[in-house]
């Protein structure tokens, strides 16, 4: 009962820590008002990137883990404390105008949430005895145990000399250490695998209505043009971004592989690699067709994008396929367009995840070599 | 992608990559490229733009906007979305979906076993839908519309099979869910462990003070936990629940004893390491007739594997009390032997 308690608090100020994090960021860039949803999707991501930093500093200067957990907590709570300070109000205006924007919604809401609650009931009593199980969450539990970072092969316990530059590099099992160990009593296990999993999947689903947004975006019922203002209300875009989050959930039921995004939502949402395939590839989709809309000008989509890049490097390594992906998506874009200025923006964008696997590159060919011990 | 090699497959290791990644979803794949073929016949088409400058307002007059009005919207040319899947499909096929590309870089980087998340980049699931929902919602009448989503949802749903995962759930037994047997057998092999001397001697070695960072200690203070071997169902599981039970196969020299070779990686005669294990294991289930007490009680020496945890109807304990091992005990369907004092 008690790790049950614990569990569902752990959800909770998990959930409050990013819907703060995202609010205090939008703050920061001038916004007035913002969708609860939209901060809790940004923070997650602006968390993770500064997650990523911190575990890296203590990770390298070989600082135990309960270091790691205090540094992570003061973060936390002054995010908390910045969140709340700048967020009160918009928070207020949100929670205050649901009945309207379940009306925008109609019936196509019940089939948003009928996806949502189906595969986080899913993760819940989804139980996986699988290696990869074995090695993400046991990367978690060992951390926790021994007060270390990286330091010891997750699969056995054994003493590893040099860290390993796949693995040590993405700092999400440690994040589930970390919060463990903020939460004394609430086993490493049930964090990883049933609090971070259903987190995971509201954050999947969010990233696939804000690529729903993105694909049908607010127009006038005749074509392109605005014909007046009281046409406005962003009915059609969120109904037909309900259907689009079903028809995603459809898909991701019967997809017949291991291989496919499907398998990773339902059956590995404990894997940072669950993350990158159906969160950060679809949000980085949706900044590639921003983009081609030419809708948001300037730095805008840009800074977006780098925080999800920093964001999937904690992730997993497997980021660098979101880096495929808005390379392919976008280069041909400045080549067709001419939009020769988006190109330093671009790689600013990319930062995080170019300079990852610069130095993965150099510690695969030894050029660095990361030691475990001093 | 278990099984897949470049060596093998030559030119046609992409194609066979992408065949075994969409399996029996190969209609999603199909309705992707269909959709995005429509859509550029469509966009390519289509008349030319009416001034997206020229706005009626509520009023009825038109005045003249400028980019970032409130009111503007501006003139979308063809499809975005269609625009940018393309521009990945088809830069894709250029670099890392090129078959001449990857069978030369391939092995290179090492990636032959997870070549298949290059397809992740692919808007596959996310076209398809976009593509699915564009036709739902394109129909005028609400009812046909419907149906019609309904329908084309149903005859899918009879096409494909359901994800594999969403096939195999099985309801947890605790709230850590793991297998019931797990938690039982870790406290068990503690409170043996700690009256051995082993641990004696391994804490007796941790009292002298030490650089907590230097090598010498965190391999000594690795050495408090017990070094075992468990049943593959329940293997991976353990360090998940307890970490500090050391196992003595990783993960990949397990998932290879057990003929899984999806890592890629392989252990042959020359791999002394993993020799020495698969013989432990082999005892233990009797797998091995040829096998010596002499020959265990070396490889387990070596190893220094404390504990053998093993089915109880498949426990070939004659041979293990014989090489040395003690009976802990029976618990939750499986017998613990300790091997040494």
């Amino acid at each position: 009962m008690k790790i049950l308690l614990l569990a569902c608090a752990a959800l909770v100020v998990q959930l409050f820590l990013f819907l703060c994090t995202g609010s205090a960021v939008m703050r920061v860039r001038g916004k007035q008002s913002w969708s609860m949803s939209s901060a809790l999707l940004l923070g997650y991501f602006v968390y993770f990137g500064l997650f990523e930093v911190l575990c890296l500093i203590c990770e390298f200067t070989l600082l135990p883990l309960r270091t790691l957990a205090l540094l992570s907590g003061i973060l936390a709570a002054a995010l908390i404390i910045a969140g709340i300070a700048c967020g009160y109000g918009s928070w207020k205006q949100s929670l205050l105008s649901i009945p309207q924007r379940l009306k925008l919604h109609g019936p196509y809401a019940a089939l948003l949430l009928a996806a949502v609650a189906f595969t986080a009931i899913y993760v819940l009593l989804y139980s996986d005895a699988s290696a990869d199980s074995g090695w993400y969450v046991g990367t978690s539990a060992t951390a926790l145990a021994t007060n270390t970072i990286g330091r010891y092969d997750p699969s056995t316990g054994t003493f590893t000399a040099a860290f390993q530059a796949r693995y040590a590099m993405s700092c999400y099992p440690y994040y589930n250490a970390a919060v463990s160990s903020l939460f004394r009593g609430l086993p490493v296990i049930v964090q990883a695998r049933s609090v971070m999993s259903v987190i995971n999947v509201l954050i999947s689903y969010l990233s696939v209505y804000t690529l729903g947004r993105v694909l049908f975006p607010d127009r006038g019922s005749a074509g392109n043009k605005v014909v007046s203002i009281s046409q406005r209300p962003g009915k059609e875009t969120r109904r037909r971004a309900d259907l689009f989050v079903f028809t995603v959930f459809f898909i991701n039921v019967f997809s017949s592989t291991i291989y496919m995004p499907g398998i990773f939502l339902f059956d590995r949402s404990y894997e940072g690699k669950s993350m990158v395939v159906n969160s950060v590839i679809i949000c980085a989709l949706a900044i590639c067709i921003l983009l081609w809309q030419e809708k948001e000008e300037g730095a805008f989509p840009f800074r977006n994008l780098f925080w999800l890049m920093a964001a999937g490097i904690c992730f997993s390594a497997s980021c660098l396929m979101a880096l495929v992906l808005v390379m392919a998506a976008v280069l041909p874009l400045i080549c067709i367009r001419g939009k020769w200025n988006l190109l330093v923006p671009l790689v600013l964008g990319c930062l995080p995840a170019i300079l990852w696997a610069a130095v993965y590159y150099m510690i695969q060919h030894g050029t660095i070599v990361l030691r475990t011990w001093r | 992608m278990e099984g897949v090699t470049v060596r093998e497959y030559g030119l046609s290791f992409v194609g066979v990559c992408l065949r075994n990644y969409l399996g029996k979803s190969w209609p999603f794949f199909l309705i992707f490229l269909a959709g995005i073929a429509v859509m550029t016949f469509l966009g390519l088409r289509g008349k030319k733009k009416e001034n997206p400058l020229e706005v009626v307002t509520v009023d009825g007059s038109d005045r003249d906007m400028k980019y970032g009005d409130p009111d503007y919207v501006e003139e979308a040319r063809g499809d975005s979305a269609t625009w940018t899947f393309l521009s990945v499909l088809l830069m894709c096929l250029v670099t890392v979906c090129n078959p001449f590309l990857a069978r030369i870089l391939v092995p290179k980087f090492g990636m032959t076993p997870i070549y298949y998340r290059f397809f992740w980049v692919l808007p596959v699931t996310t076209g398809a839908a976009y593509y699915i929902t564009k036709a739902a919602v394109s129909i005028r009448r609400r009812m046909i519309r419907i149906l019609g989503y309904a329908a084309l949802l149903g005859v899918l749903a009879v096409l494909i099979p359901l994800n594999p995962g969403v096939m195999n759930l099985k309801l947890p037994t605790n709230v850590y869910k793991v297998d019931g047997a797990v938690p039982v057998l870790c406290d068990a092999i503690h409170e043996d462990f700690k009256t051995t001397r082993t641990y004696e001697k391994a804490a007796a070695k941790l009292e002298k003070p030490m650089d907590h960072n230097s090598k010498e200690w965190l391999k000594r203070s690795s050495r408090m936990y017990p070094v075992c071997v468990f049943p593959y169902s329940i293997e991976f599981s353990v360090r998940q629940y307890d970490p500090t039970i050391r196992l003595l196969f990783n993960r990949n020299l397990r998932l290879y004893y057990e003929g899984n070779r999806s890592t890629g990686i392989t252990y042959g005669e020359g791999k002394k390491s993993y020799q020495r294990r698969a013989l432990i294991l082999d005892a233990m289930y009797g797998r091995d007739d040829t096998i010596t007490v002499e020959a265990f009680q070396k490889e387990m020496k070596r190893s220094k594997a404390k504990y053998l945890i093993v089915e109880e109807a498949q426990a070939n304990g004659g041979f293990l009390v014989q090489a040395g091992c003690t009976q802990v005990g029976v618990t939750a369907g499986y017998t613990i032997f300790r091997y040494g004092k």
